[in-house]
């Protein structure tokens, strides 16, 4: 359990400065070794999965299956990236009585984004989301003193609040609904009732307007300009990668649980997936189309991130579709293992990225694009190294962008004329966004205004998180093969967890082994056959039934 | 020795390639580059020589290689691409080959660099290309094989393009470039379609399908009839053989030590190697061969020509590497890969000693390689005089010198297939042989009489080294001259330093005039036991075969060999002492017998006027429809991607004050793209 050395690693930086005080090195060794001792605990927990049965924690709350574990590792090796970074480029720049908080809040939101990726119970979504999100608004603030900052981070609180309200209602909405609050239960109560009622459409709808939230998916997207552009660059650069990632990963669990559930050739969660492909191909335009006009860095790369957090959702929504479309559900991993692959390659290139606009703004004293005039003169191995990860976050062939976005119209590409529409929206994008990608390039390398500016430094850790960044979009574009591998075929998501049978749980087998059977039926019969039995029970298709 | 060092062979120069390459960032390091590259050659040349006797000692008669594989490279489904290497003794003569006059060249070329700015760039070039060259001849595979040949074509590019403040220079790169790749297109289409038909690539593979349609007598295809006419458009682009022979002269834009190694003794003959190599594929398509020696012969006479009337002493030897490949092809084209490895091998010697040699007298004459202003230097360059004249002897097939042996075997090969087989087709090509060997004798020595003999008298060159670091100091230890001083002694030639320069040329030297006597047996047991060897056909009609040779004659008393012997002898005399009249002891002779056959000349002098005819009919439309292309370019697509442009930025402007900073807004935003998000859902549903 990596949370658990999370947790560990939370007390104990906090506790080391009695040992000594006002010292930076002290809290974070205690941090990186927690982190390290998670990294391990996941990477061991993951190799082991597979052989044995899925583990389910504190009684179904939690699922650890080989999904999950993936996500960790990433978020692990994610976080170690932007504690090196921020050691890297703004240690200097915080009081070392400031140091154990700030690890402190970034290792509590790490463990909340890890308990999202396991959880499986409306209840531990809730907490999930909330002990991620509640370390980002002071993560956010972090510059006290810095107006922008505090101003953003009030935003965020506030609206983060009111999307936490409008999702747990949501969720009280559902449990009303459903008695219970376990997803599997969720969705076997809406198939038992033969669809999704009204009542629970709009307790899903407010449901994943919180999930969008922390996704920044449009159109609840607005705090996450401001808060990029005024928290510190290591913040931004965390919440721009983790934040998202545990909460698609979230998204696809749900997802998941819904299609594996539903009978197949039903078409009761068709609503639930056309909503979320939607709302994936918005953000993802309106992230690139705002993005254009765009002159601060972290700004360009909060619009970035907003539309990368639409093709992801885009690549999750058909999961939802992924047990229907293929009848033995081979799919699922697919879609899964592709979103996973995505995340993980926009872990380093996001990274990359960052970690060069917060050595350029140490030393340039702005985030200002056209500050990076020039940069190619004064440093070019920065430069090249910007323009690569830049053009991987286009998409450009042989960098890791591209095989992410391939696997994504791959995954796209099995829902048929649907995906095609889809897969038409992400490569549209991919183009508006080179507009605004080849923005730094230009100005780096064609744009030089004789401003006399310093040469910029790059301090030894620094170094390292760039070569790691920089080595893994290589290797992820050459070399696709290893971790689409792991993600695909490994990192599946468990669906029948098999302990943990609370009161609610007990009644499911019955519909179980009902939609069993009818899975059975669809694999030795023809195709024709399924399609068949969806016209026998045309209720499933019908109006709403509570 | 274990025959898995085999992979150091390549990986070796790899190495001192990144080391050189660090050379060249850091200048104090930049003496380092030489040695380095020497060195790593020269390992390649010693296990190449350790690991011979495990390949030739295993198998008898058969000709099975051993593969050695480094790491699985491709595995998609039944097809199979390894990073594997396969050494029979065809592999190990052209790694000695490689290795051995890679050695000696880098090693001349360390004295010969010096001084110039590139210098450690020189040599990361030449590592990455020994590279390259060792994996294309170690391949056990095609696509290895390409791998390899692009390899080498990329270096060749860089080298002939090494004095980039040249235009000419960037020009002959980039046709070479160009050229070859009309070559290549032709070899990865022969590779698809080997591929298509057989299912794999591996030599192994190929062979032992090939086998198959020999053992079993059954019609082959003419998909796989054509693959050969395919892969030989790459031999030819490689090779320099009509009609893609227009780089090669070109390509003297380079280093001299580049133009020795690579395009004489190297990179050139891997077009002849790979067809050698895959002489089991073109036994099976009769036509093919039979156009390879057409083409052979033919290039080897036209080149042959061009090189008579030619002034630039590197151009001279270019032609005449041409001419000498041609005659290669002509060994392969008729089946006798024992003749043409062999030309290959003493080819590689002779020929270069010859440009080296010729180096050195650029070098001592600042750049002068016009053989109108030089006359007489044997006083001056003893040495560099007679080491040439030992390459000259070989390349003119004087007897019992090596290119008399590897010639000689070829030529009494292609008479002996027209002989027994009544083909007057390959008599004649026999017969122009026969005269090529005698324009042979009479340019090479027409170039050896005219800079060495005769009364002493010379202009220096223009070339003025740009070289930074002084050599003066070094002069000054070495008591003698060295490469890249010309700013210092201007005035006078001189002769080249012993080492590093004149030594190898010595062991140069001493190959081009023993490899022959030495070497023919070997080489007739090494290629008889390699994939080349020829060995259903022959197997089955060889007893009759070699009883009708046998009474085979052309002269009286003398089997077909012998006699064949004895006329090129005679031939190659005779243009060695018409070469000393006309260019020696009567040079006026000789303009008055050019004046006689002025048209002739000119359009010799003019090669042919290929360069214009090929400007005028291929360029210049080509060079039109580039701009018919760039007209529509600008006018509709350009315009289109400006539109494109547009569009998503007018969009963005218009969305964009949706980000004003106020919480209300923000909120009231939220609210309705919640509200028409779950309208759009309604209406997706319905």
């Amino acid at each position: 359990m990596p949370e658990v050395f999370l947790v560990l690693g939370m007390c104990a930086v906090l506790l080391v400065p009695f040992i000594k005080r006002s010292s930076h090195t002290l809290p974070s060794a205690a941090a990186v070794v927690a982190l390290a001792l998670a990294l391990v605990s996941a990477i061991t927990s993951f190799g082991v999965m597979g052989k044995s049965e899925p583990q389910v924690w504190l009684s179904s709350m939690l699922t650890i299956d080989p999904f999950s574990q993936f996500f960790k590792i990433l978020l692990c090796l994610f976080t170690l990236l932007v504690v090196a970074q921020w050691l890297a480029t703004a240690k200097d720049q915080t009081h070392a009585y400031d140091t154990p908080d700030f690890l402190c809040l970034i290792l509590g939101a790490a463990t909340g984004m890890a308990l999202m990726s396991s959880a499986h119970n409306l209840l531990m979504i809730f907490i999930a989301t909330e002990s991620a999100s509640l370390p980002s608004f002071a993560l956010a603030g972090w510059r006290k003193r810095h107006r922008v900052g505090s101003e953003s981070s009030l935003k965020y609180v506030l609206f983060g609040a009111a999307a936490s309200a409008v999702s747990l209602y949501g969720m009280s909405l559902i449990y009303g609904t459903t008695g219970t609050l376990d997803l599997v239960g969720i969705a076997h109560s809406a198939v038992e009732a033969g669809g999704i009622s009204p009542l629970m459409a709009v307790g899903l709808l407010a449901m994943f307007a919180g999930f969008a939230f922390k996704l920044s998916a449009v159109p609840l997207h607005f705090w996450c300009p401001d808060v990029f552009e005024g928290a510190p660059i290591a913040v931004t650069t965390f919440l721009s990668v983790a934040s998202k990632g545990g909460a698609i990963c979230l998204l696809l669990r749900v997802l998941d649980t819904f299609g594996a559930t539903a009978p197949v050739g039903s078409k009761m969660f068709t609503g639930v997936g056309v909503g979320v492909a939607i709302l994936g191909a918005i953000t993802a335009s309106w992230g690139n189309l705002v993005a254009l006009h765009q002159n601060n860095i972290k700004r360009l790369l909060a619009y970035s991130s907003i539309s990368h957090a639409g093709y992801m959702i885009m690549a999750a929504s058909v999961i939802l579709f992924a047990h229907q479309s293929s009848e033995d559900g081979l799919t699922s991993p697919l879609v899964a293992g592709s979103v996973l692959f995505y995340l993980t390659v926009y872990l380093f290139m996001n990274m990359g990225a960052f970690t060069v606009a917060a050595l350029v703004a140490r030393n340039n004293g702005s985030e200002d694009i056209r500050d990076y005039a020039g940069l190619s003169k004064r440093n070019i191995a920065l430069s090249i190294l910007l323009l690569v990860f830049l053009l991987s976050l286009f998409g450009m062939p042989a960098l890791g962008g591209f095989m992410g976005k391939v696997y994504l119209m791959t995954t796209m590409s099995t829902l048929g004329p649907a995906g095609f529409v889809l897969i038409v929206v992400l490569g549209v994008n991919t183009v508006v966004s080179l507009f605004y990608y080849m923005k730094p390039g230009y100005y780096m390398f064609f744009k030089d205004d004789g401003k006399p500016r310093q040469t910029v430094a790059v301090p030894m850790l620094a170094t390292v998180v760039l070569a790691v960044s920089v080595v893994m979009v290589f290797v992820t574009g050459l070399l696709p093969g290893a971790v689409q591998d792991l993600a695909v075929d490994h990192a599946r998501i468990e669906k029948w967890p098999s302990g943990g049978k609370s009161g609610q749980v007990a009644e499911w087998p019955s519909v179980g082994e009902d939609s069993m059977t009818s899975n059975h039926g669809a694999n030795s019969d023809l195709r024709i056959a399924s399609d068949t039995s969806t016209n026998d029970r045309p209720t499933n298709t019908g109006p709403l039934v509570h | 020795m274990s025959l898995q060092l085999a992979k150091l062979i390549p990986w070796l120069p790899a190495l001192s390639a990144v080391v050189c390459g660090i050379c060249c960032i850091k200048r104090p390091l930049r003496k380092l580059a030489a040695p380095v590259c020497v060195l790593s050659i020269l390992a390649g040349f010693v296990i190449t020589l350790g690991i011979q006797s495990h390949v030739t000692g295993h198998h008898e008669g058969g000709a099975v290689g051993q593969t050695v594989t480094l790491f699985e490279w491709v595995h998609a489904g039944s097809f199979h691409v390894d990073m594997a290497y396969y050494l029979d003794p065809l592999t190990i003569v052209m790694l000695f080959v490689v290795t051995g006059i890679g050695t000696l060249v880098a090693l001349y070329a360390s004295g010969y660099m010096a001084g110039d700015r590139g210098y450690a760039r020189f040599f990361a070039y030449v590592s990455i290309f020994i590279f390259a060259m060792t994996t294309l001849v170690l391949a056990d595979n095609l696509v290895l094989l390409y791998l390899g040949w692009e390899g080498v074509g990329l270096c060749s590019y860089l080298l002939i393009g090494f004095y980039y403040q040249k235009p000419s220079a960037v020009a002959a790169a980039k046709k070479a470039f160009i050229v070859n790749r009309i070559g290549d297109l032709g070899f990865a289409l022969g590779i698809f379609l080997t591929f298509h038909h057989f299912g794999q690539v591996t030599y192994t593979d190929i062979f032992n399908a090939a086998a198959l349609y020999h053992a079993h007598g059954v019609e082959v295809p003419w998909t796989v009839q054509l693959i050969p006419y395919l892969l030989m458009l790459g031999a030819f682009g490689k090779s320099a053989q009509i009609p893609l022979y227009v780089w090669l002269p070109d390509a003297m834009e380079g280093p001299t030590p580049v133009s020795a190694l690579i395009h004489a003794a190297t990179m050139v003959t891997a077009g002849v190697y790979m067809i050698a190599r895959l002489t089991p594929l073109f036994m099976l398509s009769p036509g093919a061969l039979e156009l390879v020696a057409i083409v052979g012969c033919v290039t080897a006479l036209f080149a042959g020509t061009i090189a008579l009337c030619q002034y630039d002493i590197k151009r001279i030897y270019a032609y005449s590497t041409i001419s000498q490949l041609g005659y290669m092809f002509l060994g392969v084209g008729v089946l006798c890969t024992s003749g043409a490895v062999f030309h290959l091998f003493t080819h590689a010697f002779f020929k270069a000693l010859l440009f080296l040699t010729a180096g050195s007298v650029m070098h001592a004459l600042a750049g002068q390689l016009d053989l109108r202003k030089m006359s007489g230097l044997r006083r001056k360059m003893p040495v560099t005089c007679w080491l040439m004249f030992a390459g000259c002897l070989a390349l003119a097939g004087f007897p019992f010198t090596a290119g008399f042996y590897s010639k000689d075997e070829i030529l009494a090969a292609v008479m002996e297939k027209g002989l027994t087989e009544h083909s007057a087709l390959y008599i004649t090509l026999a017969v122009l042989g026969l005269f090529t060997a005698f324009l042979t004798a009479f340019y090479t020595f027409r170039l050896w009489f005219r800079v060495f003999m005769g009364p002493e008298k010379y202009e220096m060159g223009e070339e003025h080294h740009s070289d930074e670091d002084s050599h003066t100091t070094q002069d000054a230890a070495h008591g003698s001259t060295s490469g890249g001083i010309e700013v210092a002694h201007h005035h006078e030639p001189h002769e080249m330093p012993l080492f590093p320069m004149n030594l190898p040329l010595v062991v140069l030297a001493a190959g081009a005039l023993l490899a022959g006597v030495l070497g023919h047996r070997w080489m007739a047991h090494m290629i008889g036991s390699s994939s080349a060897a020829v060995v259903s056909q022959v197997a089955e009609h060889g007893e009759a075969a070699t009883e009708t040779t046998h009474h085979l004659t052309l002269l009286p008393g003398v089997d077909l060999h012998t006699s064949m012997m004895i006329i090129s002898s005679v031939i190659a005399v005779l243009g060695i002492v018409l070469a000393a009249y006309y260019h020696w002891l009567n040079r006026p002779a000789a303009d008055r017998l050019a004046s006689q056959f002025k048209g002739l000349v000119t359009l010799l002098a003019n090669k042919y006027y290929i360069d214009e005819i090929n400007d005028a009919v291929i360029v210049k439309p080509l060079n039109l429809l580039g701009q018919v292309f760039f007209a529509v370019d600008q006018l509709i697509v350009m315009g289109l991607v400006q539109f494109v442009g547009f569009v998503p930025r007018a969009l963005g402007l218009s969305i964009q004050p949706t980000q004003q900073g106020k919480l209300q807004g923000y909120g009231l935003g939220m609210a309705a793209g919640a509200a028409i998000i779950a309208l759009l859902v309604v209406m997706a549903m319905h």
